[in-house]
């Protein structure tokens, strides 16, 4: 029939033409990209969602679909019920599901303002040093950050070691009193309501992730023309009046990203928890990241892990768009 | 007539200055002078952990156990990483291969399937360009937490659990390289590329020779800190090698470290083998690492 | 008062470079001095000086009868505006305007008022409530200029102001800014490159080089009398014209012969500046300024002794005048200082091979009317009481 006859040329025509070879070309090399993309970034996400509402455990031999169903049973909402269930007799997983949920609520909201109150300074600080000495600074800050996230936490232990560490050595060494804390292991050490344990691995994650805003931060600071400044000072301000009323407000997107970031890495933490602390003592550093994994691959509950890991998705998806409303600002200017 | 140099008219230079007197602060002296002693304090707490573990890695076990501890070595020695190096349950050059091999893969693939997807966002024009390339930063959004659990389970299916590919292949995309590549691919005039069709140049032809050779200031950085992260991942080897002689280094420093728990000399020891070299690695090609970071805002 | 003084001030970086050397100059209260000269000449430090923004080596720097070298520029009451306007991105220009006064706590109030009589003079009430970017060159110069004004200051320092604007706008600016600083009567530095802003612009003109203050002069006199080489060449377009010429006494008259040409000397001119005297039998650099150079038919001179014979290169039809490049056989006159004058109008960057070629370009600005087109030999005249003489060794100007 003639209308087949024309829509196959049609087709034909796909790859023809002037602008075929570009069209191949981006075939040939999204269709790959997107298969490993299907497989691997599309895949796990719906398969994470699809878990939660399983009891699923790797060990056992589910139906032919992912493994779900047959002996990994669906449970519906079930796991997510439990979460809510805040009595005091809920099962001891529901209750580790909770604590992990503060821990890793404290965790964060304690590190980004005290990142941010310590990495803008920082930058605003070497970025006024002379210009053969900035390097030698930015280095100093900067290299905890490609140190190795276990290597941080081996030597933060050891530094924090009741007999052996250095802390306890130097508070010896000041006070003249022989100092034996366990800073990591005492559940009894607590410093207005928080955990010094937490505090511990706060510091440690602190220490290792100051490099990486005040770069950061650095190079914003250096974005702002020396005309600028130049002209604010000669308009009457002194530095400090400069630094609020030029400088912050022209740095305030860069803050803005560099606080959703921090945000969504210290959600992320596991490395310092899984190797400093474990979670010790009695679960007041169980971050939810290390709780997902324990229940993951230790217990093997999979499905549980799962609907935590969601859970754990969806707070900092609505921590990051509270953080960007909240001090939503003009981008360029 | 008289030769060219004697037809030139050379005027004198300026008149000679007298010599300047020297500076006179005074105004802003000593708010200098705070803060470089404000920033030289940090510093020095700042590198204290690495001093200590390089300090500690000097000592014999029973100092390294003295209570209360000494912080410069009283006794130093090279004990600990004879131990090491000569530990028959710790080959380390098996382990640096395994990290290396990871590391140097990672980085080839990302670099090559960022800057082309890169380039294909940048340069060319379909009509799922945009949602798609949404949706590749998207994917960055989602903690790995999430994606943990079920990408354990596509390994076991495809059977590259307890592999080393197991770690490469599914890293092979990265979305932050992708829009990093992007970004800079943006900034190539059209004009090149269109000449280069003209020319003749197949698309790949253009890629690789026009394309490329003007991305090496970020394939450079990108690769080093692609190189540093895979080096030293931890969570994601965690889970996916299960076997000690296919495991990279951060876990067996783990595992070093609580096989001799009391131990910490030895384990200082190992610890500055793991780290230090990295590290050395990167003041020595500081300047790229830092302006490309700046560049791209990347975490 | 609000005079500013220089007195031997030196500026040296700390790598060496001597930006500038031993300044002194006294700029009248109210007065509009222009600092002018090639980038490089240490223009921009000096006036950094007197903001604030840089610091001075040695010397003293004062604003009326104050030393200020130790003040910071925010207790110097001066007012600067930026080549790059410098204005501040995420303010609102009534904001820009305002900030001065607002960082000095004034009232609310007092500070509308005075932004908007600011705004009104500079014609950009309706931008007030607009951010800098999303103004034109010429809006975001007048901002810039509004936050100088505003403040009221003891003067204004301008930092190259025009030199991002397209040409119409200018020369626009140019009366302008000059309109409104006469009217507020506020002692003005202002910095440029361009000898024509600098000519049409200032009260007075100091030329720098190199650090070092040339010559410091009215525009006409300067123009008139150059003090040495580099401001004869730098001041006037099109650029004066300069030879290398030997000096000889023949039948009791002074000659200046260079290639095939010989101008005299009058003896009235030569009785007016003795100096002249004292090289006879050697050489001298001649400079000719354009407009003295005329077609025979119009000059209404005795054409002995005046001859200048060329052939037509170029001929640059003004309208109101003709410019005529020439040839003349004598080669150019390279300094250090016009290497860059003579390679631009040699149109070649290998100073060798133009003095190699033993000729150089010279200009003429002649009446239209003359015949005098490309190619064609035109009998020239120049009028020799109108010559400038310069030392060739030093650049110092004898005549």
């Amino acid at each position: 029939m003639a209308s087949e006859t024309i829509r196959l040329e049609r087709r034909r025509r796909l790859f023809d033409g002037r602008e075929g070879a570009q069209k191949r070309f981006v075939f040939a090399v999204m269709s790959p990209a997107l298969i490993f993309m299907a497989v691997f970034m599309v895949l796990p996400i719906v398969w994470a969602f699809a878990l939660s509402f399983f009891d699923f455990s790797p060990r056992r031999t589910g139906s032919p679909i992912l493994g779900l169903g047959a002996d990994n049973p669906f449970v519906g909402l079930e796991h997510y019920r439990q979460m809510t269930d805040f009595s005091s007799d809920a099962t001891l997983n529901v209750r580790q599901f909770h604590t992990a949920v503060k821990v890793t609520l404290l965790f964060a909201f304690l590190v980004v303002p005290l990142n941010l109150l310590i990495t803008l300074p920082l930058a605003a600080m070497i970025e006024s040093v002379r210009d053969r000495v900035r390097p030698l600074f930015r280095t100093i800050f900067f290299l905890p950050v490609l140190a190795s996230s276990v290597g941080v936490a081996i030597i933060w232990s050891f530094i924090l070691h009741p007999q052996n560490g250095l802390l306890n050595g130097l508070i010896t060494k000041i006070t003249g009193r022989t100092t034996i804390v366990a800073w990591l292991d005492n559940p009894d050490l607590v410093y207005f309501g928080i955990p010094v344990a937490l505090l511990m691995v706060i510091a440690a994650y602190l220490w290792q992730d100051i490099g990486y805003n005040m770069v950061i931060f650095i190079a914003a600071l250096q974005a702002i023309p020396r005309s600028v400044t130049d002209a604010a000072r000669v308009d009457g301000a002194s530095a400090w009046q400069i630094f609020r009323h030029i400088t912050l407000p022209l740095l305030r997107p860069t803050i803005l990203l560099a606080s959703i970031l921090t945000m969504i890495s210290a959600f992320q933490v596991f490395d310092l928890f899984q190797v400093m602390t474990e979670g010790r003592p009695d679960d007041q550093t169980l971050a939810m990241s290390l709780n997902i994994y324990r229940n993951a691959f230790r217990y093997q509950q999979m499905g549980w892990a799962a609907a935590m890991s969601v859970v754990l998705f969806l707070i900092v998806f609505v921590i990051s768009i509270a953080q960007a409303r909240l001090l939503r600002t003009r981008w360029e200017y | 007539m008289a030769t060219t140099t004697q037809n030139q008219v050379r005027v004198l230079a300026a008149p000679r200055p007298s010599v300047a007197r020297p500076a006179r602060g005074g105004r802003h002296r000593s708010g200098r002078v705070m803060l470089y002693v404000v920033l030289t304090i940090l510093g020095v707490i700042a590198a204290l952990p690495f001093v200590w573990m390089i300090l500690s890695s000097f000592k014999p076990e029973a100092e390294v156990r003295a209570i209360p501890p000494t912080f410069w070595p009283q006794e130093g020695t090279l004990e600990n990483y004879r131990k090491i190096l000569n530990d028959t349950e710790l080959p380390l050059a098996l382990f640096y291969r395994n990290s290396a091999f990871v590391a140097v893969m990672h980085v080839i693939s990302t670099l090559f399937t960022g800057s082309l997807l890169g380039y294909i966002f940048a340069k060319f024009e379909f009509r799922s360009r945009a949602p798609l390339f949404w949706f590749i930063l998207a994917t960055m959004m989602i903690p790995p937490q999430v994606t943990m659990l079920p990408g354990y389970l596509i390994l076991l299916q495809l059977n590259l659990l307890n592999n080393l590919w197991g770690l490469i292949v599914p890293s092979f995309i990265d979305a932050f390289a992708v829009f990093v590549m992007r970004q800079f691919i943006l900034s190539i005039p059209n004009d090149e590329i269109w000449s280069a069709r003209v020319d003749g140049a197949s698309e790949w032809r253009i890629y690789r020779s026009i394309v490329l050779p003007q991305l090496r200031a970020p394939l450079a950085t990108l690769g080093m800190l692609t190189f540093m992260f895979s080096w030293n991942a931890y969570l994601w080897p965690l889970i996916v090698l299960t076997e000690q002689n296919k495991r990279t280094l951060p876990i067996i420093l783990t595992w070093y470290s609580t096989h001799h728990s009391a131990q910490n000399n030895l384990i200082m020891a190992a610890s500055v083998l793991m780290v230090i070299p990295v590290l050395i690695i990167f003041a020595l090609s500081q300047k790229w690492i830092v302006r490309g970071l700046t560049l791209t805002g990347g975490r | 008062m609000a005079t500013i003084t220089f007195e031997d001030v030196t500026k040296v970086y700390p790598d060496g470079t001597e930006a500038v050397s031993e300044l002194s100059l006294e700029i009248g209260d109210g007065e509009f001095m222009v600092l002018v000269g090639p980038s490089g000449c240490g223009k921009s430090t000096a006036l950094k000086m007197v903001a604030g923004l840089e610091g001075v080596s040695s010397g003293t720097v004062a604003i009326g009868d104050d030393v200020v070298n130790d003040l910071p520029p925010r207790d110097r009451d001066v007012a600067m505006v930026f080549q790059d306007y410098a204005l501040y991105p995420h303010m609102t220009v009534f904001e820009n305007l305002g900030f001065a006064l607002k960082i000095r706590k004034m009232p609310k109030d007092a500070i509308a008022e005075r932004v908007r009589r600011t705004a009104a003079i500079l014609g950009i009430r309706e931008l007030l409530e607009r951010r800098p970017k999303s103004l034109s060159g010429g809006q975001r110069q007048r901002v810039a200029m509004g936050r100088a004004i505003v403040r009221e200051p003891r003067a204004f320092l301008m930092d190259e102001p025009l030199s991002n604007l397209d040409a119409k706008l200018r020369v626009q600016m140019r009366a302008e800014i000059r309109r409104i600083q006469t009217e507020l009567g506020t002692t003005t530095i202002f910095v440029t490159h361009d000898q024509t802003e600098a000519m049409t612009m200032g009260d007075r003109v100091a030329v720098m080089r190199r650090g070092v203050l040339q010559q410091v002069e009215t525009p006409q006199a300067m123009y008139d009398r150059p003090t040495n080489l580099f401001v004869a060449g730098f001041i006037g377009s099109p650029a004066m014209n300069l030879v290398e010429a030997a000096l000889v006494r023949t039948d009791g008259r002074v000659f200046a012969r260079f290639g095939s040409t010989e101008l005299v000397m009058d003896d009235a001119f030569v009785e007016a500046h003795p100096e002249i005297k004292r090289y006879e039998g050697g050489r001298v650099v001649l400079g000719i300024r354009p407009e003295t150079i005329e077609h025979e038919r119009f000059a209404g001179l005795d054409p002995d002794g005046r001859r200048l014979n060329a052939t037509v290169d170029l001929r640059e039809s003004l309208g109101s005048e003709a410019l005529v490049h020439f040839r003349v056989d004598a080669p150019p006159v390279v300094t250090e200082d016009t290497v860059e004058l003579v390679k631009d109008r040699e149109d070649t960057d290998d100073i060798d091979e133009v003095i190699e070629e033993h000729a150089s370009v010279f200009v003429a600005k002649i009446d239209p009317r003359a015949d005098a087109r490309l190619g064609q030999t035109v009998p020239l005249v120049v009028d020799t009481s109108r010559l400038h003489v310069f030392d060739p060794k030093d650049g110092r100007a004898i005549v």
